[in-house]
């Protein structure tokens, strides 16, 4: 019985901390950990955003997979409902808090994802290309 | 041989009784469950149908959506299927539907009273704390309406 118990608890943390804390979708290959927030511990938006990506805009999705191994829900340079890119390797930082509309979310991860490839590419970080394709995304899975 | 049956009939009825016990709380809580759910969320067990509703405390009026799914169940039995199959959160926001630093000459609006996120099962409306017979059926529709962007994604997909 106490094994049992033992098994339920790992079990239960595991999944927190899976729920938490990554994003796995084995059969694209993509592998991406979030870095723990207070003031947005809850990432189910960030993680809907990405299912949204990976449903309606195949080709950003395989961009972030291929480019993003971290994101980082903390304040940063983007402000409240933006995103930013310090040129750490592979690391976005999504400020969109959790009730945001998960449209505008997609949209952040394919402009800081485009900022990601941009530095990967060793080119300057040029706003203008990030916000057209953010702009692309959002017109391409709104449906008004 | 009375006694024995006397026994027999007692012990079956304290059985029955414990059973009984035990229904009427499982009841008491599955009507508390359903109370509590259908604070913020729609959920009707008997026809399978739950969907998650997050209201603008501030804007809105999540009661108006749930009244006009509701309306939406006692009107249209074909569209309040597609709703609770294709959608499981409806949302009171306004939708953005493009970014206005990058069409800075796009003059309509940019806000529009509701939408449907492909790649989601999310739909948007927009806020309001207006409660009216009118308000609801506004309401009905556009939930149907952008329903069927849903449905249609879906079941492309």
């Amino acid at each position: 019985m106490k094994i049992i118990k033992k098994i339920f608890y790992l079990f239960l943390i595991l999944f927190f901390v899976y729920k938490f804390f990554f994003y796995v979708d084995i059969s694209n290959g993509c592998f991406v950990r979030f870095k723990p927030s207070f003031m947005e511990f809850n990432t189910g938006n960030i993680k809907d955003a990405i299912a949204v990506l990976k449903n309606a805009v195949p080709q950003e999705y395989q961009k972030f997979c291929g480019n993003v191994s971290k994101i980082n829900p903390n304040i940063a340079c983007g402000g409240f409902g933006g995103g930013c890119f310090y040129g750490t390797e592979r690391e976005i930082y999504l400020w969109t808090s959790h009730g945001s509309f998960v449209g505008w979310t997609a949209a952040i991860i394919a402009h800081e994802t485009c900022h990601v490839v941009q530095d990967l590419e060793e080119r300057t970080m040029e706003e203008g290309e990030c916000y057209k394709i953010g702009n692309e995304v959002l017109k391409s899975i709104v449906e008004y | 041989m009375e006694t024995y049956t006397k026994i027999k009939i007692s012990r079956a009825y304290s059985k029955f009784e414990s059973l009984l016990k035990k229904a009427i709380w499982i009841l008491i809580l599955l009507f508390a469950a359903y109370f509590i759910i259908n604070i913020s969320s729609y959920w009707n067990p008997l026809r399978m149908c739950y969907i998650k509703i997050e209201g603008d405390i501030l804007r809105g009026n999540e009661n108006t959506i749930q009244k006009a799914i509701v309306y939406i169940k006692n009107r249209d039995n074909s569209s309040y299927k597609n709703l609770c199959k294709y959608v499981d959160v409806i949302s009171e926001k306004q939708c953005v539907a493009y970014d206005p630093r990058v069409e800075t000459s796009r003059i309509d609006s940019e806000f529009k009273d509701s939408c449907f996120v492909k790649g989601s099962n999310n739909i948007y409306i927009k806020p309001t704390k207006e409660v009216s017979g009118e308000i609801i059926q506004r309401r009905a529709e556009e939930i149907v309406r952008v329903t069927n962007f849903s449905t249609e994604f879906w079941k492309n997909k």
